[in-house]
């Protein structure tokens, strides 16, 4: 998770002790010297939704799954969490607003000094609902909307869907909820993108969280209405010149990147050209003490059933399971290879990534995308930046070489 | 002292297809490991979904479908919850 608005525009938001947490949680301190230790968990605590939206990672249905994790289990994942030092749990889905312990789980989450965050449509926020949660202890809700109210109901696959949300989000700002927006850019809603935050900006909403699609759960089966590499960059920079264009009118919304850490050299190439080189290159220490793509580090996600993944992208893939071993010992199991090698991944990142100037503060993207595309050291097909951005001096030898050849 | 295990639930792994338990062997003379699951709807896709994962490090590479696996702990989170 970047955070475009404290690098661009030095924002400082709400103080919650989380670096990036890649899951929607609120970025205060998200850039610091300190690398985070321990990863922030998503847990899906239900495959079931009220919606059915096309990229769904986790794939949730209308019903319920077979063998989610009970609530006595649930307390005792907690435990283990808490324990652990797991700084942030999100509770996400299928939609988690369905299980009806939703509120007991965030107050013992809460109570074991775990900080509990949200992931929702939004849509089943009532003014009672929202009430409980806060008081149960719930930090921050990050509510979906996916574009302008006809482009996002078709996404979500339910008429009336962008209203309820709004609603949502009202009932979650009325309660006192640090309350943002969860925005998964796709072909089909990047042009919506501004209207999107002029419009959930004049409700209330201050936070915006920007997402590139995975390629995980339903999200693989749409890979093809990712954007280009052009149209990302495009996006991006729209982002980008947002963010600046509210702060230099004195509105300080806070803007975030997400899943795509090609991100990260594009803000340092873009800094460079609008904002010149002592600010590009602070940018830049920032993003190289916070670590790049996060995948088997500074995220986990445990889904329904207990399993324990290395991002909650990442579904078809489990580390182990909780109700056989604890979280705690899975995620420090070291003779994984695949964890361990993508934990010293640095050495291993293949083809472009290998000779990347970013390398440091991107760390080769998304590794499930990469997946898709070969093996988890392949670069990730959605890397935009150009050579002359990722090796200019390679670039440039190129280039010397194509005009002697003239 | 010998650790008090319980049967793990049966509860299903996976609700979008087959679990398959993946163990890998680095070298030739080291052991087999367990290194995680898969889902895929056959044998066939749990091996190609879990070489595309291991083949770099795997000198052998078993798939075992979970729901044909009991398994037994001390530590799980719901204590070995008999199924």
């Amino acid at each position: 998770m970047i955070s475009v608005s404290k690098l661009l525009c030095d924002l400082d938001a709400e103080s919650d002790g989380l670096r990036y947490d890649a899951a929607d949680e609120s970025s205060e301190n998200q850039i610091t010297d300190d690398k985070q230790q321990r990863p922030v968990v998503v847990w899906n605590l239900t495959k079931q939704c009220n919606l059915y939206c096309s990229h769904c990672y986790a794939a949730a249905d209308t019903e319920t799954a077979p063998g989610e994790l009970s609530t006595d289990e649930g307390k005792a994942l907690l435990d283990d969490l808490a324990e652990f030092g797991i700084p942030v749990v999100l509770f996400s889905g299928g939609e988690p607003m369905v299980r009806d312990d939703l509120e007991e789980l965030i107050a013992y989450a809460d109570d074991a000094g775990i900080r509990p965050v949200l992931s929702t449509n939004g849509t089943l926020i009532t003014e009672e609902r929202a009430e409980s949660m806060k008081e149960a202890g719930l930090k921050y809700a990050g509510i979906s909307v996916d574009g302008l109210p006809e482009r996002n109901d078709e996404f979500r696959g339910e008429e009336g869907a962008f209203d309820a949300a709004v609603r949502g989000i009202e009932n979650s700002l009325d309660a006192g909820l640090k309350t943002g927006l969860r925005y998964t850019i796709t072909e089909a809603n990047a042009p919506d993108l501004p209207e999107v935050v002029d419009l959930l900006h004049d409700v209330g909403l201050d936070r915006f969280c920007f997402y590139h699609l995975d390629y995980g759960g339903r999200g693989a089966d749409i890979s093809n209405l990712d954007l280009s590499p052009a149209d990302t960059r495009e996006a991006v920079e729209m982002v980008c010149d947002l963010t600046r264009e509210y702060h230099k009118q004195g509105e300080e919304i806070e803007t975030l990147l997400v899943g795509n850490y090609a991100d990260a050299g594009f803000l340092v190439e873009y800094a460079r050209e609008e904002l010149g080189d002592e600010q590009a290159d602070r940018i830049y220490r920032y993003l190289e003490a916070n670590g790049g793509d996060p995948t088997g580090e500074r995220i986990a996600d445990v889904d329904y059933q207990g399993n324990v993944h290395m991002t909650q992208f990442w579904q078809g893939y489990s580390l182990g399971n909780v109700r056989d071993r604890p979280f705690s010992d899975i995620w420090t199991d070291d003779t994984n290879p695949l964890l361990r090698g993508l934990r010293e991944r640095d050495d291993r990142l293949t083809g472009r990534c290998a000779s990347c100037q970013y390398q440091s503060i991107c760390r080769g993207g998304s590794r499930l995308r990469a997946l898709s595309a070969g093996g988890p050291f392949d670069p990730d097909p959605k890397c935009y930046l150009n050579e002359d951005e990722r090796e200019p001096e390679a670039a440039a030898d190129n280039a010397v070489g194509d005009a002697s050849a003239d | 002292m010998t650790a008090e295990r319980t049967r793990v639930t049966d509860e299903p792994r996976s609700a979008t297809g087959r679990e398959w338990e993946v163990f890998v062997r680095e070298d030739a003379d080291g052991p087999l490991k367990h290194v995680g699951s898969v889902t895929a709807g056959d044998a066939d896709s749990a091996h190609e979904h879990a070489s595309s994962l291991f083949d770099w490090v795997a000198e052998a590479l078993w798939v075992c479908p979970a729901d044909e696996t009991r398994r037994y702990t001390a530590t799980g989170v719901d204590g070995g919850r008999s199924a």
